[in-house]
This record gives structure tokens, sequence and C-alpha cells, in this order.
């Protein structure tokens, strides 16, 4: 039987000193993160016999920047965040939130590029635009990024933790097409800024499902609400009496009360399928009351774990396998919401 | 920038030697708690580079009892038990994972008495047999248990995590009821036994969907498969030799391949609508193939989280207030499987 491993063999197949070993196996600090990590894996190659899931010792700072949490999505990402603290303590990992004002980018490059001086890592949800884009670059040729909920690929960013809009939109299309079943219908798209990716994306996706499945589901217009929720209604009734055939909606963006209320103007609430995205409690209810058939949703909860998952693993500070992705889009109806 | 802080800056600080800082950060003990949190307390305010979390020193043992990880609902439930424990670690909460053959209902008794012996808690996936359930009932009465996916009627169990049965059932109820439409039609619902508790709450919340809102969706037969996969198909295609059109299936249970082929040799695989539960590797290419139209999932992952979650909340290990131990129910379509 071979001889059995101990600190001495990995001290060597590391190329460090029996005291470094030591430090790292005994948690006493003072070993670069670096150092710490190749002990370990050779420590584990080696199946030395120690308990390795110890939690290392340097402290990892992952710092989070998002818009301050008013609306509901931002307010469940903000706890999702303080939980993943919690679980992350035993690596660790310590997550500190930062809040910028939506209408100050320059405010919010200018803190964003402040972030590596106290952060070992970050994670961004952040608007599309020249002057953070830039700032951005910046700060992922210094460490790793991850960009949440909407991507911006360009950035040199780690990786993207949130929903492929394309296929949620084919999701919302599938079952669009499927609720207004074999004789079809005619539909209504409610944007609220064209030039915002995530809603161009599910346009798309949307259009391609019925081209491809439904051919008897018809897109009559697509509206723009320029992300004002208060005029959706008012285009929705406008374009219902243009073309009294519409009986399905799909909103990309807010709005859904006031749509809601046009579909009854038109006496309509009972024939019309309303498809709409994220799941507020204003929603929830719209979905109770049988006035929308379906929303479609991504779990923040499981964003902010993943984001970290990954951090985790790049860092050196999960040895198991990430979690299996959960297919990020969620389909809530009047029964499961 | 200035230097970083080290032992000797936060005794100096503190008013502490060296040594007492050194007992603290590393846990020794032998300190007052004032001088403790005077040290802790600059040890923070000098942004020392240490995770200033204590962690708790009693382990809180955790049993898992589940059968076999061979079917890969168990596999998943098996990794992310693994996963749940490194996280935990930190809270010094440790997870052992025991296997039972559901063939033997004895073994599985004996087998949960022994490992109660060992632990402080315990999580159980258990079907409902008269061998068993005396035993749980004694081991609920002496600590907290928790079951898990299918539960069992013990009053002074803890918890229960997994779906509301009786919401999945309504749920698929209410996907039949629009995805069938105006024209409406008989409806077969496939259990695989009636003495499953789930099993039965899922056909009764089903069922009142239909008889509330989608009169016109008949439920012509109820067929019960004995938990064998084949009999599902021989079963299904009986039916459909009968009748000359079914306008949909509702599957409690397992054999979705051979209703699948039942489908497809009564060429009814287009017009059919095919609900069923558990999103497996299987399911999602007969959804991608267009056979089966939804599938309801329970997200064995985020079950495994809330039950950990759960137990160490009960041992003060963890201070959220709202955990739902009800998951959510996932719907599945071939756009987001």
């Amino acid at each position: 039987m071979p001889k059995k491993t101990v600190a001495a063999d990995v001290a060597i197949a590391a190329g460090v000193s029996l005291a470094t070993v030591d430090r790292v196996l005994n948690g006493r600090g003072g070993v670069s993160a670096e150092k710490e990590r190749r002990v370990l894996e050779w420590a584990r190659k080696l199946k030395l016999d120690r308990d390795l899931e110890r939690r290392p010792t340097r402290t990892l700072r992952v710092g989070v920047l998002m818009q301050a949490p008013s609306n509901p999505f931002y307010a469940a990402l903000q706890r999702a965040f303080i939980r993943a603290n919690d679980i992350y303590f035993s690596s660790n990992i310590q997550v500190t939130q930062y809040y910028y004002d939506v209408l100050d980018l320059a405010g919010t490059a200018k803190l964003l590029a402040r972030l590596p001086r106290s952060q070992d890592a970050l994670i961004v949800i952040l608007p599309a635009d020249p002057v953070i884009e830039r700032a951005l670059e910046k700060v992922t040729a210094a460490m790793p990024v991850i960009t949440m909920a909407t991507d911006l690929p360009a950035s040199g960013r780690l990786a993207y933790v949130g929903l492929d809009n394309r296929s949620s939109g084919r999701t919302a299309g599938d079952l669009m097409g499927r609720f207004l079943g074999a004789a079809g219908g005619r539909i209504a798209i409610v944007s609220g800024l064209h030039s915002f990716t995530d809603q161009g994306e599910r346009e798309e996706g949307f259009r391609q499902v019925l081209a491809e499945h439904y051919p008897s589901c018809v897109l009559d217009a697509v509206l723009e609400t320029r992300e004002q929720p208060e005029v959706a209604g008012a285009l929705v009734h406008k374009v219902m009496r243009q073309h009294p055939a519409i009986n399905g909606i799909y909103n990309l963006s807010a709005g859904d009360r006031g749509i809601v209320e046009a579909i009854k103007r038109h006496g309509r609430e009972n024939d019309t399928v309303v498809i709409t995205h994220e799941l507020t409690a204003d929603r929830k209810a719209l979905l109770k009351e049988g006035a929308i058939a379906a929303v479609i949703d991504q779990n923040p909860e499981l964003e902010a774990l993943t984001a970290l998952d990954i951090l985790a693993h790049h860092f050196g500070r999960s040895v198991d396998k990430l979690l299996p992705m959960q297919a990020g889009i969620a389909i809530y109806m009047r029964e499961n919401c | 920038m200035g230097k970083k802080a080290g032992l000797a800056d936060v005794a100096a600080a503190a008013g502490v030697s060296s040594a007492t800082v050194d007992r603290v950060l590393n846990g020794r003990g032998g300190v007052s708690p004032d001088k403790e949190l005077r040290v802790l307390e600059w040890a923070r305010k000098l942004q020392l580079d240490r995770n200033l979390e204590r962690r708790p020193t009693r382990i809180v043992r955790l049993g898992v009892v589940m059968q076999n990880p061979a079917n890969p609902f168990y596999e998943v439930l098996q990794q992310t038990f693994v996963k749940a424990n490194a996280l935990y670690a930190g809270a010094s909460i440790q997870i052992a994972l025991h296997y039972f053959d559901v063939t033997a209902p004895k073994e599985t008794a004996a087998l949960l008495a022994k490992v109660t012996q060992k632990h402080d808690a315990l999580i159980v996936i258990v079907p409902d047999h008269p061998l068993t359930s005396e035993t749980l009932r004694k081991i609920a009465a002496r600590l907290p248990l928790v079951t898990m996916v299918s539960d069992l009627p013990l009053p002074e169990k803890l918890a229960y995590v997994g779906l509301d049965n009786r919401a999945a059932g309504r749920t698929a109820g209410e996907l039949m009821g629009r995805y069938v439409g105006a024209a409406g039609g008989d409806i077969v619902v496939v259990s695989g036994m009636q003495s499953f508790i789930g099993q039965g709450e899922r056909e009764m919340g089903f069922r009142s969907v239909l008889a509330e809102r989608y009169p016109h969706c008949r439920l012509s037969a109820v067929v019960e498969t004995w938990e064998q996969p084949e009999r599902a198909g021989e079963l299904v295609g009986r039916i459909l030799r009968e009748k000359s059109r079914v306008a949909g299936i509702y599957n409690l249970s397992t054999g979705d391949r051979s209703i699948a082929e039942a489908l497809r040799a009564y060429r009814c695989e287009e017009h059919t609508v095919f609900i069923t539960h558990e999103l497996t590797t299987e399911r999602k290419l007969l959804l991608q193939e267009g056979v089966i139209d939804v599938v309801l999932d329970q997200n064995p992952e985020l079950e495994v989280m809330t039950a950990v979650k759960l137990l160490a909340r009960h041992f003060g290990r963890h201070d959220e207030e709202d955990i739902r131990t009800h998951t959510p129910i996932g719907i599945y379509l071939r756009e987001n499987c």
C-alpha cells in the first residue's frame, strides 16, 4: 500500500514551505490567495487526510452595484444579496451593496470607478450607456465582474447571469398561441422603449414563435409608451378602436392596470389574452382576478446566488460542482402565483 | 492609501495585548465578553482583513433519509444536499445522507431509528407506510423533523417542504382548460397510486378548476398504473382505441414515455393536450418534440435549501423570518425548458 500523504508532500508539490502549508491548513492567515489556492489544490489531489473545507482566511469582498431598491424587483434583489452574504459566510465572502441613481449616469460612473479600491470582484446591474460602459471596461480589466439581469457583453465581464430575453419572448409567444387556440387572433405588442435591448429581444422572440408555430395569430400593432406606464392604457384603447378584432396583448414593460381597464372599456375582458413580464404585487392581483393570463418572471434570489457561486468558483472557494443552473424563465398564472 | 491594519494595531486601539486579539480572532476562548467586544469593534473600525462574524462552536447534525439516488430527481437532491453541507459549514451545521430501499419498509424503519440516535434533526423523503409511520411519529416527538417532496400526516413534525399539490393540480387544470379551448372535450387523468397523498391532492385541485371555470372539459376517466410506467401507455392506448378523440391527458405520476407512444400510435400527439409533472431529461425531450405540452416542476434544489434553512433557523443559526415552505410551482413549455 502506498505511503500516506503528509503535509511535507503537499509543500513540495505546491512549491511552498512547510510553514505555509501549515498556515493554510490551520487557517492562520498571512498567505496570499494564489498560494492558498495551490496548497488546497495539491492537498486535494494528493488526498491529504484533513478536512479541507475549512473557511479560507482571506476575506473576499464582493461589491454589488445596482439601482436603489425602490421597485419590487430591486427590493427582492437587495434581500437576496443580504441572504447570500449569510450563506457565503463559510467561504469567507463578504457582500456589500452600493446603490446608484438611475438619473445620474455621471455619478454612477464615478461610483463604479471607485469600487475596485475596496472590492475584489463586482456584480453589476447597469444600463447600456457610453459613459457607464467606458468606466466598466476599466473595472473588468482589473477584476472579475458579473453583469446581472441586463447584459453588457462588450464590457469584458466574466459572465452574465439573467434571463435569455429572446427565449422569454418565445415563451410568451408560445403561451399566446396556445391560449388563442386554433382560431387564432389579432395581437398588439406594448413596448416601453424600442432602444432597450432586453425589450427588443423579447419582441423578436415573440414574433419568431408566432411565425413558426401559430400562423393564425397576426400582429396588428406595436405600441411604444416611452416608459410612461400611465399612457399604456390610452394607447391600447386607441388601437382596439382601430382594430376591433384584437384579442391578444403582449406587454413588454409596465402599465398593465391601464391596459386591463382599456380592455374592459371595450367589454372584451373575457376573450382577450394579456401576457406580461415580472411578477409584482399588482400583477399578482391582476392574475388572481383573471384579467391577466400569464406573467413571465425571473427569479432574483436565484440570480444572486448564481452570481456569487460563479465568483466563489473563480476564486477557488468552492470545490463542488456549480448548482445546476435553473432554466431561468418562470411562468406564473392565476393558480401558481 | 494607509498601511494595512495588523493585529498589533487592533491590540493598541482596543487597549489589550496582542495575545488577547489573537485569542478573540481565532476563537480560542478565555477572553472576557467585554474585551472581546472591544477587540471586534476595533478590528472592524480598522478594517482588519479578517471575517469577523463568529462561528458557533456546537455542531448541529442533520440527517437526511431518502431513496437511493438512482433516478435523476433523487440525484439532484443528493448533489444539492452536498452543496448545502459546504454552504452551512460556517454555521457549524453538518449534513449526512442515508439511503433506503423503497421495497424494504421494515429495514427503512430500522434505519430511521438508528439515524435518529446520531442526529439533532431529520429531513425525510419517505412514502406513507404503516411500518415507517409509527417510527416517524416517535421520532417527530423527540426531534425536529421535516418532511420533503411528499408529506406525511405527522402532527408533531416541524414542517413540510415541497409543492402545495392541490395548487399544482389547479395549475394543471387552468392550463388544460385554456389549452383545450372553447371546444372542450374528454379529459383523462393517469394516476400512479391512489393512496399517495400528493397525487390525490393534485387530482382534486385539477378537478375543481375544471368544474369552476372550464365545464366543457369533461373528466371522462381516471386510470391507475400502480406506479408501473409501461401500464400507463397500455391504459391510455385502451381508451384511445375506444374513443375517437381525447382532448387532454393529465399524468400525476410516471410513464410519460409509454403514454407518448400510445398517443403516437393513435396519431393523437398533435391535438391531445398532454400535461405531466417533474422536468427530467426525458420529459424535456418530449416537450421539445411537441408530444408533452406542459411539465409542472417542483424545483428540488430549492426544496433542499429551504429544508436546511428551516432547520438552521430552528437551531438559531439563521434569522430569516419569512421562509416559504411551499415551493413555487414551475411551469415548463417547449420554449423555456
